[in-house]
């Protein structure tokens, strides 16, 4: 395997469920990949039959939490409300660092048919981002 | 500021007689108080399977926490607090933890009484079913009957359920037969952020997805012959059960101050075992603006509650006809956090997951009770039954005043959906002539009964702890599903 593949290989995603909630394990080699593959899990969560139309239109979100695992929960707080209230889900990202912990989020997606509200919130239950094998690993619990 | 944990040390654990297990202070240097959990064997068994009693005794941790922590029988892992905790603390020293409350604050159960018989219902309960199913908006976000203002939100939130009685959707005995009368002093409309509007302004009067359901029961079995009779209750006689929350505006309260307090921490020199935990001293600015906004969605669910039972009422009446009536048992919260009285202190309980459930003479319960106690509902899984119980004296002694509030999660979702299809759910429960509404057969497989613990066995450990004393088992005849 090239070094590029090894690379590829190194993002992802799983979503294991306990009794009344669902973990995100996440692995990329940098952090706006890291929140990119948190974008796609919860993505993940939403059933094919609510999404709509493809929304071209990027939207810019600025996320600021004292730490990098706060900033991923935050950012999943934004897709949870997004996804119930606009009916909007966040399918691919551009994510920017910004100073002091912020993040400079570019996001584009699809519209959905009705309120996603299977998901209450993210929580910083074990939330964690640390160094990991290939770069980056993540965890964070959601509330379902 | 967080620390990491270690699993519980056996010697740590002892036995207290026939429902309780305990791990004293000794377990963990950080513990300020024991944690005490009411189980027999296979309820520990299960209970102790997961991280339930690491996050019991990570609460044992926080500041000005009093006498015990405990978990009731139906407890099982949650985030920060578990779910089925209870735990007290002082309102001069101690905290306030949005986490100890949880997301769906004021996730509670109804219980309405018909006055008619299973057995006059003739072939009307699949209409029925229909109708309700049509009545109550479900699962899918807004839709709920009334779309508020600002204005008309904030006198939800400050006058809750006295609200909806100047609408027409309620009246002055429901009220009387709510918990609290349905409206905690306080409710903080500031405290509540637009978000937190957003998700909530169309959802007055709308059930939720997941485990809330709307049920038609009947009474199968009477166990206390008094407090039947006090309570209304009649062999086979139709009941309704209604279960749900503040919806979206609850959700969005919880993690807006979570986050709020998260960031905090550091000026309050609280070390957390866990991050979600998050807390401010009761008497800060962020405590009692918690403390607002979490009464402001307490008494928004109340009314959510209390719409869902006028819709069920319009529905009852239009299959069953005019004379039909719906009469409210009780209301009871079993996420939320109260200022009460205990051995002359004054604490803030939280029960997540548990049920205020308060003996006879309380002057908390209701007159028509004040012999009994008050009214505490158990809602089984589909299909496994619910039970009626009341409140006992003892446990303000036993469990600052709570019980269980269900037969608790065994399973996780996946699991359930893993065992048995959705299909082969409803096919069994129809088997047993129990009429399902359910829009999705994902969801149903998700909540088919062996994905819960033994209902008659949590209430059971409930009775003989002397924490409430049963009264009735309700069986199933239709479920409404978000």
């Amino acid at each position: 395997m090239s070094e590029g593949r090894e690379q590829e290989a190194a993002a992802g995603h799983e979503l294991v469920d306990h009794t009344s909630e669902v973990t995100m394990r996440l692995r990329a080699p940098s952090f706006p990949e890291l929140v990119g593959e948190a974008t796609r899990a919860f993505a993940e969560l939403v059933p094919a039959s609510l999404r709509g139309e493809v929304d071209h239109d990027w939207r810019s979100f600025r996320i600021q939490a004292p730490d990098r695992a706060a900033g991923l929960v935050e950012w999943l707080n934004e897709l949870v409300f997004r996804s119930e209230v606009d009916q909007w889900l966040a399918t691919e990202v551009d994510v920017a660092p910004r100073p002091e912990g912020a993040l400079h989020i570019h996001a584009r997606g699809v519209t959905l048919n009705a309120p996603f509200v299977l998901v209450k919130a993210a929580t910083l239950h074990g939330a964690v981002v640390r160094e990991g094998r290939y770069g980056l690993e993540g965890e964070v619990t959601l509330d379902v | 500021m967080t620390q990491m944990t270690k699993p519980v040390s056996p010697r740590a654990i002892r036995r207290v007689g026939d429902t309780m297990y305990e791990i004293s202070t000794d377990a963990r240097e950080d513990m300020r108080v024991p944690a005490r959990i009411y189980a027999d064997e296979t309820l520990w068994e299960q209970i102790s399977g997961d991280r339930s009693l690491e996050q019991l005794m990570n609460v044992a941790t926080l500041p000005g926490v009093v006498e015990a922590v405990y978990a009731m029988p139906d407890a099982h892992e949650g985030y920060g607090f578990p779910v089925g905790g209870v735990a007290a603390f002082r309102t001069t020293d101690g905290i306030i933890s949005p986490g100890g409350v949880g997301y769906d604050i004021n996730c509670g159960v109804r219980l309405l009484l018909c006055n008619r018989s299973a057995a006059e219902m003739g072939d009307r309960l699949e209409p029925l079913v229909h109708e309700l199913s049509r009545a109550i908006p479900s699962g899918a976000g807004r839709g709920g009957k009334l779309e508020l203002s600002d204005a008309e939100l904030d006198r939800v939130f400050t006058e809750g359920c006295a609200y909806l009685v100047e609408r027409g959707m309620a009246t002055e005995q429901d009220l009387l037969h709510t918990e609290s009368g349905g409206c905690l002093p306080g409710g903080d409309p500031e405290g509540v952020s637009k978000r937190a509007r957003d998700r909530g302004r169309g959802q007055l009067g709308t059930m939720g997805a997941g485990n809330h359901f709307v049920e038609v029961e009947r009474v199968e079995e009477i166990f206390g012959d008094a407090a039947a009779a006090a309570l209304g209750l009649a062999h086979d006689q139709v009941a309704v059960l209604i279960h749900t929350g503040s919806r979206g505006l609850g959700h969005q309260v919880c993690t807006d101050y979570v986050r709020n307090m998260d960031q905090a921490m550091a000026d309050y020199h609280i070390v957390l075992p866990d991050r979600q935990l998050a807390c401010a001293p009761f008497q800060s600015s962020a405590g009692q603006a918690y403390f607002g906004a979490m009464s402001a969605a307490a008494n928004f669910a109340w009314c959510n509650r209390q719409m869902i039972a006028h819709l069920c009422r319009g529905a009852f009446q239009r299959i069953l006809g005019p004379d039909v009536e719906l009469r409210l048992v009780y209301d009871v919260a079993h996420n939320v956090a109260k200022v009460e009285e205990y051995r002359g202190q004054r604490v803030c309980v939280h029960r997540k997951g548990a049920t205020r459930a308060f003996g006879p003479g309380n002057p908390e319960t209701p007159a028509a009770y004040q012999a009994v106690g008050q009214p505490v509902f158990i809602p089984g899984s589909m299909g496994t039954g619910s039970y009626v119980l009341v409140g006992q004296d003892e446990a303000e002694q036993l469990s600052f005043g709570s019980a269980c509030h269900g037969a608790g999660r065994r399973m996780s979702r996946g699991e359930a959906r893993r065992t048995k299809p959705g299909s082969e759910v409803r096919h069994e429960l129809e088997e047993r002539g129990i009429v399902v509404s359910c829009p999705s057969m994902k969801e149903l497989a998700e909540e088919a009964p062996y994905a819960y613990k033994d209902v008659d066995r949590v209430v059971d450990v409930v009775q003989r702890a002397g924490l409430a004393r049963k009264v009735a088992r309700l069986a199933a005849m239709g479920v409404v599903k978000g």
